[in-house]
């Protein structure tokens, strides 16, 4: 288990010369519960590479969110250290991660988390009013957006006039709004039907090898790892395994059934 | 890690407030009726708020102007005393001192009125106007001290002064140890206070005995004034006492009197003595047909027709009916008996507007808010933060979601904390709205229940207007200030609350 825990980068990455955008080196992570020190993460390496389309697995509970959430800027670690194109992410004070949140990563969440009183272009041109654009920049490139995730008609809609397949496109657009470097989907399908979802992996893929941006996707959907590159397995607060998914695809029935266990 | 490239992160601008203001506007329309708790709360305090300053404005105008109008009914029997009486010499220390609080009266007729006074005794005291003020602020002073040693309970007054009294103690006072004696027992004391500054005090007590010399003096001059005035005046009556034959003046005798009046000193205008003869003449018919009511023989007439011997009072109301008339043996018409009806009435209903205003005001003049209102607002608007507070940090904690997904696109902390005080200023300025224009309504149905048609006479406006800005400023003041630590936790929500699923 030990040398799947530093799994190294596919070859094929390195040899496509593409650097490393993130890198965590031994994140732990305890939690204090009353007396209790509970350990969510004991020690996690993991290096992704610009433009991969990264799946992190593991049944809950596993420290899997946690990890995620770090990634993500949102939490820090106990011990360990997280990279991000070479910035040490606990160097960076409250105004920084909110820049860096801002403009470098764009988040997807299970419940779309869009704003009910505004718009659907609203909603997307929101993180530009952060970042500071004017309104007619952000009207132009919001509608852009809006059209790359196939809403162009529906700029005007409030989220309860969609459907949860068209919110989350909307959070999609959302997300890219800044033009980020990544973008963190914690369980995009899990509301979504089966067709729906399908479609949201489609965009999600058509984004990562078209839009060059990389995907870094919590999810319990195995349907997903057919559009992503690398599967993380976080099992008991380490990396359990790492696997290239052009290699995986076909043991795809009997994974189905290690996660019904998980 | 020497072959990465940095990123280039500097820290987050903050959002312009113009701009965090439009994000708010953009949302409250559904945030207002989703805070109907906290909309709730304010408006009620306002309502509160608002509903006991309006009821002061209309305490205050009708009081004033109800004390108005007594007044002027009272100008006939004013004028008498002032052309025969002789005061005591207490008599002018309470009558300057009233005159030196008109002179400072907010009311400028009321203040027109003391100058005319002012200019009146001046020219019958032989002083100078610089001179007669003296004597004025003296009496001020004066009447102040006097009041203030008569309200002091019997033990303090014995530990403070023995059994000296009134003008004596004041006296005493003058001599300087006494004095120090008698401030040091005071201050002993902790809950009595002077009714002027130790140093004010002071001064007056050294000028005392000049002043009370200088009081004499306007006195004797005053005096002579009316005795001066006495022949001149009964030599116009002609027999009759003065108000007799000013109340059968006609307009001719009224120039005639008038021009007496002031060839001894004593200023009056055309209008006012107009308005005396009036007086006067009704008082005197008033008179007679309360007595023509009251006879005794005509008990028997009254039960016959009304099945009842009403009261006097009420016979001078029940006049205007039709079958007073014969009771009366036909001495007045109709139109006559409706007419003096119809003055009495409203005489009477001055008089009982006269003691409500006293019983609300306890007899003061009203200027602003009584200690214990005070103390109610100020424990109502306390009650009312926490109301506030409290309903406003449940809907944030509702909307933790919306917090931490905002601070995921980029908002900062200050960018939320300022949202939520715009927010809840909008509250404020909603709940304000409601509320001023309710506290309005509830207020103006009390007053009109209370005052009656006399609270449109004297209406308020300026001063309404004044009070509703006010307590549509008070609505936004107290949500902003409420909302400041549901704010600063809102600002502190963590953005991985996010991720959250439930």
């Amino acid at each position: 288990m030990s040398e799947t825990q530093t799994a190294p980068i596919t070859p094929e990455a390195y040899a496509s010369g593409r650097e490393v955008l993130l890198r965590a080196i031994g994140v732990q992570k305890h939690y204090q519960r009353g007396s209790e020190t509970i350990r969510a993460l004991k020690g996690i390496d993991l290096e992704i590479i610009e433009g991969e389309y990264l799946c992190i697995m593991g049944p809950s509970g596993s420290g899997k969110s946690t990890f995620f959430n770090m990634i993500g800027g949102l939490d820090s670690p106990t011990n360990g250290r997280i990279f991000i194109k070479g910035v040490d992410m606990a160097q960076l004070n409250a105004e920084e991660l909110a820049f860096l949140r801002c403009r470098r990563i764009g988040y997807i969440f299970q419940s779309y988390n869009l704003s009910p009183v505004m718009t659907a272009l609203d909603n997307v041109t929101l993180p530009m009013v952060f970042a500071g654009a004017s309104a007619d920049e952000a009207r132009t490139r919001g509608m852009k957006i809006l059209r790359r995730v196939g809403l162009e008609e529906r700029w005007h809609h409030r989220p309860k006039e969609m459907s949860g397949g068209q919110q989350q496109r909307v959070a999609i657009g959302r997300a890219l709004a800044n033009n980020p470097s990544i973008l963190l989907c914690d369980e995009p399908t899990a509301n979504l039907d089966f067709k729906t979802g399908r479609e949201i992996h489609q965009l999600l893929f058509d984004l990562n090898k078209n839009g060059g941006v990389t995907v870094i996707c919590a999810t319990h959907d195995w349907d997903m790892l057919a559009v992503s590159d690398r599967m993380v397995w976080i099992a008991d607060g380490c990396i359990e395994k790492i696997e290239i998914t052009k290699n995986i695809k076909i043991e795809k029935a009997s994974m189905g059934g290690e996660d019904s266990h998980a | 890690m020497e072959h990465e490239n940095l990123i280039q992160i500097r820290p987050q601008k903050n959002l312009p407030p113009r701009l965090t203001f439009m994000l708010v506007l953009r949302g409250i329309r559904y945030r207002l009726l989703r805070s109907s708790m906290t909309l709730a709360v304010i408006t009620l305090a306002v309502v509160f708020f608002m509903s006991m300053l309006a009821g002061n404005a209309f305490l205050a105008t009708v009081g004033n102007g109800v004390r108005k109008e007594i007044a002027r009914e009272r100008t006939a029997a004013r004028l008498l005393t002032l052309v025969t009486a002789k005061p005591t010499s207490l008599g002018h220390t309470a009558s300057l001192a009233l005159l030196h609080h008109a002179l400072a009266s907010r009311d400028a007729a009321e203040r027109a009125q003391a100058q005319a006074e002012l200019a009146l005794y001046v020219g019958a005291s032989g002083m100078d106007a610089i001179e007669f003020r003296g004597l004025v602020d003296g009496a001020q002073r004066e009447k102040l001290l006097l009041d203030f040693f008569a309200e002091l309970d019997f033990a303090r007054r014995k530990a403070l002064l023995g059994r000296v009294e009134g003008r004596d103690a004041l006296l005493l006072l003058t001599d300087e140890a006494v004095r120090g004696k008698f401030l040091h027992a005071l201050a002993g004391m902790g809950t009595v206070r002077l009714p002027m500054h130790r140093d004010e005090f002071a001064a007056f007590e050294a000028g005392y005995a000049a002043y009370l010399e200088r009081q004499a003096r306007f006195m004797n001059a005053w005096n002579q004034t009316i005795d001066r005035a006495a022949p001149i005046l009964a030599g116009l009556a002609g027999g009759a006492s003065i108000d007799e034959a000013l109340s059968v003046a006609d307009p001719g005798a009224q120039a005639r009197w008038k021009s007496a009046l002031e060839a001894c000193g004593f200023a009056v205008s055309a209008a006012e003595l107009a308005r005396v003869c009036d007086q006067l003449a009704w008082a005197k018919e008033r008179e007679a047909v309360q007595r023509a009511l009251s006879q005794p023989d005509k008990r028997k007439k009254w039960r016959q027709i009304f099945f009842e011997d009403p009261p006097n009072l009420q016979k001078m109301a029940m006049l205007g009916h039709p079958r007073v008339g014969p009771i009366l043996g036909g001495r007045y018409s109709q139109a006559q008996r409706e007419r003096i009806a119809a003055r009495f009435r409203a005489e009477t209903r001055l008089g009982e507007l006269e003691k409500k205003v006293d019983e609300r005001s306890g007899g003061e003049r009203v200027e602003g808010l009584s200690s214990r209102q005070v103390f109610l607002i100020v424990i109502s608007f306390l009650v009312c933060m926490v109301g506030i507070a409290n309903a406003m940090l449940i809907a944030i904690t509702e909307r933790y979601k919306e917090i931490a997904t905002m601070k995921c696109l980029g908002a900062t902390d200050s960018f939320i904390l300022n949202m939520f005080t715009m927010e809840a200023a909008f509250q404020g300025a909603a709940g304000g709205l409601l509320g001023t224009l309710l506290g309005f309504l509830v207020e103006l149905a009390r007053g009109s229940l209370s005052w009656g048609s006399t609270l449109y006479r004297y209406f308020p406006a300026a001063d309404l207007g004044q009070v509703a800005l006010l307590s549509f400023a008070v609505g936004i003041g107290i949500a902003v200030v409420a909302a400041i630590y549901p704010s600063w936790a809102a600002s502190r929500m963590l953005p991985m609350e996010a991720m959250r699923v439930d």
